[in-house]
């Protein structure tokens, strides 16, 4: 059986590559843009790949068995950063300040591909700045409470204390002997210029500025066939793909005592993980990368009321997803569940029944639009200023649930007709625009047709039943898929896609992707097949990750 | 790489000796850094600067356009006049034409076209360095990088990369930081400042312990390439943490008063991070940002800048200035339209080009008309004759996205010419020869082959720029009637 063949991007997604890909485009076969008929990519569903020699597979292949990926330094991101500072320094919070510039993110979204993690000169002054900022914190009157024989005998000693408990936490591992002597060293010539505090909190820059501290190390030993990552390395792993920050003290415990190994001992302390409050956030993290639905706070809508309520529109999705995710649905109750959690504000504005108390569950009335793709978060964030936008939602469904590639738009777009709002309905006029032949439909008859499936909904996500009085055809259908999707409405598209297992798999390669750091190959197989076939739900195929052999070892180069 | 650093680091090592003597001959501070900034960058006497000003998504040509050739050209013809707002600057503005993006097909090139990359548009993580950091580079001074909404949310993405040090460059996206970090310790009185020679040493020492782990680490992970490479990256960039911003040549003593960034300031207090994300707050932190840019420029506090408005594709509503609608899908893919034989409807894209005019409104206002006074850093000429303002877009024309030279109205020939935006306003210090418009391209057909790489233009900025960079990307050759 062969592996799946998905059409994958290679480029950064986003909104601004719908956008883009909403252009007319000239000569979009030579882009890459199926012709439409099969022949580019054959979509014969989803099968399990060996990935033997001469066997291309991708993230979103179904492997026949798990494999160890290589060997990397993944340099945190700002955010587990700021969090590993903060969880080892609670007490100073607020009393410091964290620098750091947005990192990069991939065309999933994501801003943990190790490859693209990179300590550039502009990443090391803000960790310069940063570690000087907490270094002031420290050797300021919060010291005594950080580190008691600062007051009474602050000394060599007690520096040496500072930099075994401390350094321990930051680097996720003790240090060793000469390490520590050379952060001492360091302490020495500091003292001698400076006071104890001061000194102490050169050795905090210090300690913070390192690679052990900046870097997960995820190289192992090397063994006969595979490196081996030690106790310490897969705490750090469990604590940062788990739950976003470093391990506690707890967790570096049981690495110093050799408990770190067995498969199951792992995937329940994963699950432990995410199930706490960090860990949820975590994984919220996921869902506003994988969706983009947070933006809906930093667009702009025409219509009145949106800036107010745009935040409640967030949190209506993070109490959805917490919902279905947390209850341990799947792909399936992700795009399908026929509840939601709007403020009472929220619930007025879309002009549906409210819930008892704010962000309360409500269910959806009938026709109205059911899961993830109905949430006004989504959809007001894949919209225009004044319409909805049936490419743009289109589009999130093609990368997102279907793992295709969007074509990048051609340096020569031809003249696009004009086609004024108001006279026609949305769909009429992106039809014409895209869709009714000519250059434009080689690519947007990929995606355009299921983003007329969401028309029944406006550019701020509420529902309506004509537009500018006149009817509404939500009716369309998702190109290339086996077995082949056709829908009338919201509910039948989301249905659809619930259905399809190329949907489950494209999902399940992102979460991987996410937990991993990286787009390789085979990593996660597992369970994978299970969360396919909706027997286990995100929080548990997550948690399975940590049982996998790549969790605990590396191939060697 | 290691020559710009060792030449960073000694021109440093210059100020400070410099700084430290005449602070020992009792002159204030802020004074004592002029004269060490004078002396280290005398050779004519005009401390230069530099601001690059990027506006997204191209520009309707039939409203850009300069009427006229050569030195005898108008900018308020074409019509809504995009450029009009530089007509009393025109002495000091150069227009080029006929110039190409090396494969820089639609918004995706952003990523390449300031560097003049010839990869691919995708490729967002080679490494480059664009113009305002090449520059910055070589005058041995950091750049400063600010962004209005320079990137969606949750991180940098493709479409945000404008500027490049090697790796992309985030841009400040937070005014009040920017301010803050420059001007912050300004207003103290002419106090010497504290003697920092035992933090320097302590600094130089943390320096060397943290650079001998990242070689111990590198030393460990040797035969992975990628690994490897990523520590190598990392010990350069904590090197270049030695020659410090290179600046501290500030010639204010006073907190510059910016009446855009106190607004901000008021409006933004207490708000999160992300604030300075949302569309709706774009005018006003672009406001602030090019009055910090002014200002940093005036008081020689960063004499590189760059400000980036928006990140490509950004589709906020520039209904706040008047254009309804998307700026990038609405406004700039409004298409020319021809109505007949030499004829087109001129008011299709006033939208879009009124949007476009509002930046060029927004850059006189808030930086033209402060760098219009006399140089304080000790030059001759105004602080706008010793400084070059670079404005460019990463695309020509907004709905046909090209890259280089198109006729995009036809007309008496030729019609209504696209060419890639590029102007400049400011003398450089005598740099550059201005009140030009400077045309280039050979004529039909049309294709790359016609036009001279942008590179060109960026070469002849670093030039003037009193660099000797042999070579920009894949510039052939310097825009020689430009330079002085």
């Amino acid at each position: 059986m062969s592996a799946p063949k998905q059409i994958r991007s290679r480029f950064a997604l986003g909104d601004a590559r719908r956008l883009a890909a909403a252009l007319c485009i000239a000569g979009a076969a030579a882009l890459g843009c199926s012709a439409g008929d099969g022949t580019e990519d054959d979509s014969d569903g989803p099968g399990v790949a060996d990935c033997g020699e001469g066997q291309v597979c991708t993230a979103q292949s179904l492997c026949a068995a798990s494999v160890s990926g290589a060997p990397v330094l993944r340099r945190l991101t700002a955010r587990e950063l700021n969090a590993s500072l903060n969880d080892v320094f609670p007490s100073l919070a607020g009393g410091w300040t964290f620098s750091f510039s947005a990192d990069p993110v991939s065309h999933w979204g994501f801003d943990n591909e190790s490859a693209r993690l990179v300590v550039s000169k502009q990443t090391a002054r803000e960790l310069d700045a940063t570690a000087s900022s907490l270094a002031a914190a420290v050797s300021g009157a919060g010291l005594a409470g950080i580190l008691p024989c600062a007051t009474a005998t602050p000394d060599r000693a007690c520096a040496g204390e500072f930099v075994a408990r401390f350094g321990k936490l930051l680097f996720r591992r003790p240090l060793a002997a000469d390490e520590s002597e050379r952060y001492l060293a360091f302490f020495d010539e500091a003292a001698a210029k400076t006071d104890f505090g001061a000194a102490i909190g050169w050795v905090t820059r210090a300690l913070v500025m390192a690679p052990a501290t900046l870097y997960r190390r995820e190289l192992g030993v090397t063994g006969e066939s595979t490196r081996q990552l030690d106790q310490y390395e897969i705490a750090t792993a469990l604590a940062y793909t788990f739950a976003g920050t470093g391990p506690n003290e707890n967790l570096l415990g049981m690495a110093d005592r050799g408990e770190l190994s067995s498969p199951d001992t792992l995937a329940s302390l994963a699950q432990q993980l995410i199930e706490s409050p960090q860990g949820k956030e975590h994984l919220h993290r996921f869902f506003e990368a994988f969706l983009e639905y947070s933006r809906v706070t930093t667009v702009t809508r025409d219509e009145a009321s949106f800036t107010t309520l745009a935040p409640d529109m967030r949190q209506e999705t993070r109490t959805f997803l917490e919902a279905v995710v947390f209850a341990g649905g799947g792909v399936r109750e992700l795009l399908t569940s026929n509840q939601t959690f709007p403020s009472v504000a929220l619930a007025g504005y879309y002009g549906m029944p409210a819930p008892a108390a704010d962000y309360g569950a409500v269910t959806r009335p009938a026709g109205q639009g059911i899961g993830v793709l109905a949430q006004g978060s989504v959809l007001s964030t894949e919209a225009q200023p004044g319409w909805s936008s049936p490419t743009q939602r289109g589009l999130l469904v093609f990368e997102r649930f279907l793992c295709r590639e969007a074509p990048t738009v051609p340096p020569d777009v031809p003249p696009i007709p004009e086609v004024a709002s108001g006279e026609v309905t949305t769909r009429q006029r992106y039809e014409q625009l895209h869709a009714s032949g000519g250059t434009c439909q080689t690519c947007h008859r990929e995606f355009d047709p299921i983003g007329f499936g969401f028309e029944r909904f406006d550019q701020v996500g509420r529902f309506r039943d004509s537009e500018n009085g006149l009817a509404i055809d939500a009716s369309g259908s998702i190109p290339r898929t086996d077995p082949g999707v056709a829908f009338a409405n919201q509910e039948e598209l989301a249905s659809g896609l619930a259905d399809l297992p190329d949907v489950h798999l494209c999902v399940s390669s992102q979460v991987k992707t996410y937990a991993f750091g990286t787009e390789d190959a085979c990593l996660g197989e597992g369970r994978r097949q299970e969360f396919v076939d909706g027997a286990i739900g995100f929080v548990q195929y997550l948690a399975s990750l940590a049982a996998e052999p790549h969790f605990t070892s590396r191939r060697l180069q | 790489m290691k020559d710009l650093l060792r030449s960073a680091r000694a021109k440093t090592h210059l100020e400070r000796r410099l700084f430290l003597k005449a602070v020992g001959l009792g002159l204030a501070a802020p004074v004592a850094w002029k004269l060490a900034r004078s002396a280290s960058a005398q050779s004519g006497g005009a401390q230069k600067r530099f601001l690059l000003f990027y506006v997204p998504h191209g520009v309707p040509p039939e409203h850009f356009n300069p009427v006229g050739e050569g030195a005898n050209f108008g900018l308020t013809e074409s019509g809504v006049g995009i450029l009009g707002p530089l007509e009393p600057y025109k002495s000091l503005v150069n227009i080029y034409e006929g110039f190409q993006y090396p494969g820089a097909s639609t918004h995706e090139g952003i990523v390449k076209f300031l560097s003049n990359f010839s990869g691919a548009n995708n490729d967002d993580t080679t490494a480059r360095t664009s113009i305002e950091h090449l520059i910055g580079n070589g005058l041995g001074v950091q750049t400063l990088a600010l962004g209005a909404v320079p990137h969606r949310a949750f991180g940098q993405d493709f479409d945000a990369k404008l500027m490049w040090d090697g790796t992309a460059v985030v841009p400040q996206k937070n005014p009040l930081v920017a301010y803050d970090a420059l001007f912050g310790a300004l207003g103290t009185g002419d106090a010497p400042p504290p003697d920092t020679s035992t933090q320097d040493e302590l600094f130089q020492s943390l320096l060397t312990l943290n650079e001998g782990e990242i070689a111990s680490l590198g030393a460990e992970v040797q035969s992975l390439t990628s690994e490897s490479s990523k520590l190598t990256t990392h010990l350069e960039s904590i090197q270049s943490l030695r020659t410090g911003a290179g600046g501290g040549a500030i010639s204010c003593t006073t907190k510059p008063e910016l009446p855009a960034v106190d607004a901000l300031r008021v409006k933004a207090a207490g708000q999160a991070d992300d604030w300075f994300l949302q569309e709706v707050n774009f005018p006003d932190i672009l406001a602030a940002h090019l009055e910090v840019a002014a200002a940093a420029l005036v008081c020689n506090a960063a004499p590189v800048v760059a400000v980036q408005s928006l990140y490509a594709n950004c589709d906020i509503d520039f209904g706040f200035m008047g254009s309804s609608g998307a700026h990038h899908s609405t406004l700039s893919h409004t298409t020319p339209q021809q109505t007949g034989p030499g004829t087109f409807n001129l008011t299709a894209r006033e939208p879009f080009a009124n949007a476009q005019r509002w930046f060029f409104e927004k850059l006189v206002e808030h930086v033209i008309t402060r760098l219009d006074v006399p140089d304080p850093s000790g030059g001759t000429g105004t602080v706008l004759d010793n400084t070059i303002i670079l404005y460019a877009s990463e695309i020509g024309e907004g709905a046909w996205h090209t890259s280089f030279t198109r006729e995009v109205l036809g007309g008496a020939p030729p019609g209504v010419m696209s060419y890639m935006p590029i102007v400049t306003i400011g003398g450089g210090g005598g740099g550059l020869v201005t009140g030009q418009r400077l045309n280039y391209w050979k004529g039909p057909p049309e294709g790359t082959t016609q036009d001279r790489p942008a590179g060109d233009v960026w070469l002849t900025l670093a030039r003037a720029m009193g660099l000797t960079l042999s070579d920009v990307g894949g510039a052939t050759a310097a825009v020689t009637e430009a330079l002085a």
